[in-house]
C-alpha cells in the first residue's frame, strides 16, 4: 500500500510539472506582457525597464527556472487588472465552484446510480429503454442551451428561481441541475454497462445457487464488483464538471474560478489565467490520486500488486 | 429398489428456449432418480442437456429464454411428502439452495467473487442459512478449508481468490457446497477446467466427502472415464432425452445404445492396441430443436434404420440398463 502511494504521488507530481511547464511556454508564446502594461507610445527605455523588472531579459532557462521556484512558494504573479496576488483571486472563488461542482455531483450520482442499476437488472424492458433513452438525451443537449432553456422556463416563465448569483440554496438550483445533466448521463450509461457485465459473470451464479436473495446478490456482489468501473468515472466526470463549470458559471453569472477564468481571458489578465490553470489542475490531479487510492481500496488484486 | 425412497425424482422434465410457436425445447421429458447415498452420472456431449437439467434442479435456469414447460422433480426433504423443485416458490427455493442442495461449477476461476477474502465466501453460506455470527462463520469456514485439503487454511481463508490456483479455488468451491452439508450435490463438471492432476485430486476429494458425509452426488460430465471413477449409476443424455441408463459396471461394459458405445470407443485406454484407432462419434451434435421426433441420434447413427423415424421404445437388457432403441428391441 505504502509503495502504491509513493508511486502515484511521485506520478501526480510529474503531472503538476508538465502542467507548469505547459503553462510557462503558452505564456511566452503569447507575446510581450509589456505591450499590455503599458501604453502603446510608451518610451522605449520605460519598456526596457519593465522587462528588466519582469524579469524577461534574462535568459529562458533562468526564468523558467525563477518561474517554477516562485510557483512552489505559491507566488503566481500579479494580477493586471486587479493588482492583487492571481492565486488569491482565485482561491477567493475556489469554494464556489468545489460547491457548484460537488452539488451537481451528488445530483448526478442520485438520479444514475440507482437509474443505471435498474436498467440493468430490468435490462430489455421499457425500464431499460426510458433511462437508457433519457439519458441519451442528456448526452445530446448542450449545457448551454440547457441552462438557457432552464433560465427561460424557470426564472422567466415560472419565477421560481432566481437565475444568476451565488449565496442562496435557490440559486444552486438551476445552475448545478444544468451541469449535473450531463455527468448524470454519462454515469447512468457506464452503471448500466458495469452491472451488466457483472451480473452475467460465474460467481453471481454461485452467489444464488448459495441461496442468497436477490437483494443480497445485487448490492454485496453485483454493486461492489461495478463499483469499480464506476469510482473511476465518477473521479473524472468531477474533474469535468470543474472544467465544465466555466460555461455554466457564465451562463447563471455564478461568482467562481470559471468566470473568473473567462473575464480574465477577455481581458489578457494573463497570470489570472495562469493561476486558474495551475490550480484546475492540482484539483484535477488531487482527485484523480484520491480515485486511484479509492479504486486500490475496492480492488484486491491492485491492493497488494 | 421400489421400497427405498429416492433423494431427488426427476420426472419427465422438460425445458423450452422461447415462448410461443418458436419455443425450441431443450429438454424432452428427461426422467432419473438419485438415491441416498449414491452418486448419479449424467453423460453427453455439450449441448445434450446436462447442464440444463442441473440448473432446472438448482432453478437457476437463465429465465427467459429458458424455462421448465412440464414434468417435475421431487426432492425428498425427509420430512412428509417429496417437495416438488419445479413449481416451489422462490422462497421456498432459496432456503434450500445452498442448504440441503449444492452446487459446483464447472469453472473455478471466476467461481468466486474477486472482492472478498475466500473465507467470507465460505462463511456467507452459513450466515445465510445457520445464522451464525460472522465470526462463528469464519472459524468454521477455516475448517472446511483443512476438510477439502487447503494447507495452512487460517491463512487462506483471509486470501482473495486471486491468490489461489485454481485446484484450490476448486477446493474452496467445494468448501462453499459442504458448508451446510447438504443432502445433493450437484458437481456441473467439476474438473474439466483443471490439469489431469489435479483433476484426480478433486475426484478423490469429492469421493471421500462422500464417504464421511453420505450425501448424494448428481455427477455431470462428459468424461466416460471419470464416470467409472466416481458414479453408481450413470444416465447418458442426447438432444435433451436421455438414451440409455443403469449401473455404472453394466452400462460401461455393456452399453446397449449406438451412442453409449460410441462415448465408449472414443476414450482411449492404456491398455488398448497401439494399432488401434479411436472411434469418434462421427458428424456434430444437431442443434436444439432440429430433430423432434423419432430417435434423436438416427442422423449420427451407424445402424439407423428405417423404423429409427419412430419414437424408439425403452427396454431392458439382461445386464440391467435400458436403453430407449429399435436396435436392443429387436435383439431382445
Amino acid at each position: 500500500m505504502f509503495a502504491f502511494l509513493a508511486r502515484r504521488t511521485l506520478e501526480f507530481l510529474v503531472v503538476i510539472f508538465g502542467v507548469l511547464t505547459i503553462v510557462f511556454v503558452l505564456q511566452r508564446f503569447s507575446g510581450d506582457p509589456t505591450n499590455l502594461l503599458l501604453p502603446v507610445d510608451a518610451p522605449q527605455e520605460v519598456r526596457t525597464e519593465l522587462r528588466h523588472q519582469l524579469g524577461l531579459d534574462r535568459p529562458l532557462p533562468e526564468q523558467y527556472l525563477r518561474f517554477i521556484g516562485r510557483v512552489a512558494v505559491g507566488d503566481l504573479g500579479d494580477s493586471y487588472r486587479f493588482r492583487q496576488p492571481a492565486l488569491g483571486l482565485v482561491l477567493e472563488r475556489l469554494p464556489a465552484t468545489l460547491l457548484l461542482a460537488s452539488a451537481s455531483l451528488l445530483i448526478s450520482l442520485v438520479l444514475a446510480l440507482p437509474l443505471g442499476t435498474l436498467a440493468a437488472v430490468y435490462r430489455n424492458t421499457w425500464i431499460d429503454s426510458l433511462a437508457t433513452g433519457i439519458s441519451l438525451l442528456g448526452q445530446a443537449m448542450p449545457v448551454y442551451w440547457l441552462g438557457l432553456l432552464g433560465i427561460l422556463l424557470f426564472s422567466v416563465q415560472w419565477r421560481l428561481l432566481p437565475s444568476m448569483g451565488g449565496g442562496s440554496f435557490a440559486a444552486l438550483v438551476l445552475p448545478a441541475t444544468t451541469l449535473a445533466v450531463y455527468s448524470a448521463a454519462r454515469i447512468m450509461r457506464l452503471t448500466r454497462a458495469a452491472v451488466l457485465d457483472v451480473l452475467h459473470q460465474d460467481f453471481i451464479r454461485l452467489a444464488r445457487a448459495k441461496g442468497l436473495g436477490e437483494g443480497k446478490v445485487l448490492v454485496k456482489h453485483a454493486l461492489r464488483n461495478a463499483s469499480i468501473p464506476i469510482v473511476t468515472i465518477i473521479g473524472l466526470q468531477f474533474g469535468g464538471l470543474l472544467g465544465g463549470a466555466v460555461i455554466t458559471e457564465t451562463v447563471f453569472a455564478w461568482p467562481g474560478v470559471g468566470r473568473l477564468a473567462v473575464n480574465a481571458v477577455q481581458q489578457r489578465d494573463f497570470p489570472v489565467v495562469q493561476a486558474v490553470t495551475v490550480v484546475i489542475a492540482l484539483a484535477f490531479s488531487l482527485i484523480n490520486l484520491a480515485v486511484d487510492v479509492l479504486y486500490a481500496r475496492l480492488n484486491p488484486r491492485i491492493r497488494l500488486g | 429398489m421400489a421400497a427405498e425412497r429416492a433423494l431427488l425424482d426427476v420426472q419427465d422434465l422438460r425445458v423450452s428456449f422461447g415462448e410461443g410457436p418458436r419455443a425450441r425445447p431443450a429438454l424432452d421429458g428427461v426422467s432419473f432418480s438419485v438415491r441416498p447415498g449414491k452418486t448419479l452420472a449424467i453423460v453427453g456431449e455439450s449441448g445434450c442437456g446436462k447442464s440444463l437439467t442441473a440448473l432446472s434442479i438448482m432453478r437457476l435456469l437463465p429465465t427467459p429464454p429458458a424455462r421448465i414447460t412440464g414434468g417435475r422433480i421431487l426432492f425428498d426433504r425427509g420430512d412428509g411428502p417429496a417437495l416438488d423443485l419445479a413449481s416451489a416458490d422462490r422462497r421456498t427455493m432459496r432456503r434450500l439452495r445452498g442448504k440441503d442442495i449444492a452446487m459446483i461449477f464447472q469453472e473455478p476461476m471466476t467461481a468466486l467473487d474477486p472482492v472478498y477474502p475466500i473465507g467470507d465466501q465460505i462463511g456467507e453460506v452459513l450466515v445465510e442459512h445457520e445464522g451464525l455470527s460472522r465470526k462463528d462463520a469464519l472459524a468454521r469456514a477455516v475448517e472446511l478449508l483443512r476438510l477439502v485439503g487447503v494447507p495452512s487454511p487460517e491463512e487462506r481463508a483471509r486470501q482473495y481468490p486471486h491468490e489461489f490456483s485454481g485446484g484450490m479455488r476448486q477446493r474452496a468451491v467445494i468448501a462453499i457446497a459442504l458448508a451446510c452439508e447438504p443432502a445433493l450435490l450437484i458437481a456441473d463438471e467439476p474438473t474439466t477446467a483443471l490439469d489431469v492432476t489435479v483433476q484426480a485430486q478433486v475426484l478423490r476429494l469429492m469421493r471421500d466427502i462422500q464417504q464421511r458425509f453420505a450425501s448424494s452426488i448428481l455427477f455431470i460430465t462428459h468424461d466416460m472415464g471419470v464416470v467409472g471413477q466416481m458414479a453408481d449409476e450413470v444416465v447418458v443424455m442426447y438432444l435433451g432425452q436421455v438414451v440409455e441408463e443403469g449401473p455404472v459396471s453394466a452400462v460401461l461394459s455393456r452399453p446397449a445404445h449406438p451412442y453409449s458405445q460410441g462415448l465408449i470407443a472414443s476414450i482411449p485406454t492404456l491398455d488398448m492396441p497401439r494399432d488401434r484407432v479411436l472411434q469418434p462419434i462421427s458428424g456434430m451434435v444437431p442443434p436444439i430443436g432440429s430433430i423432434t421426433t423419432g430417435c434423436r441420434f438416427r442422423t449420427r447413427c451407424p445402424h439407423a434404420m428405417e423404423i429409427c423415424r419412430r419414437d424408439p421404445p425403452k427396454v431392458t437388457t439382461p445386464a440391467g440398463n435400458s436403453a430407449s432403441c429399435w436396435l436392443v428391441e429387436e435383439s431382445t
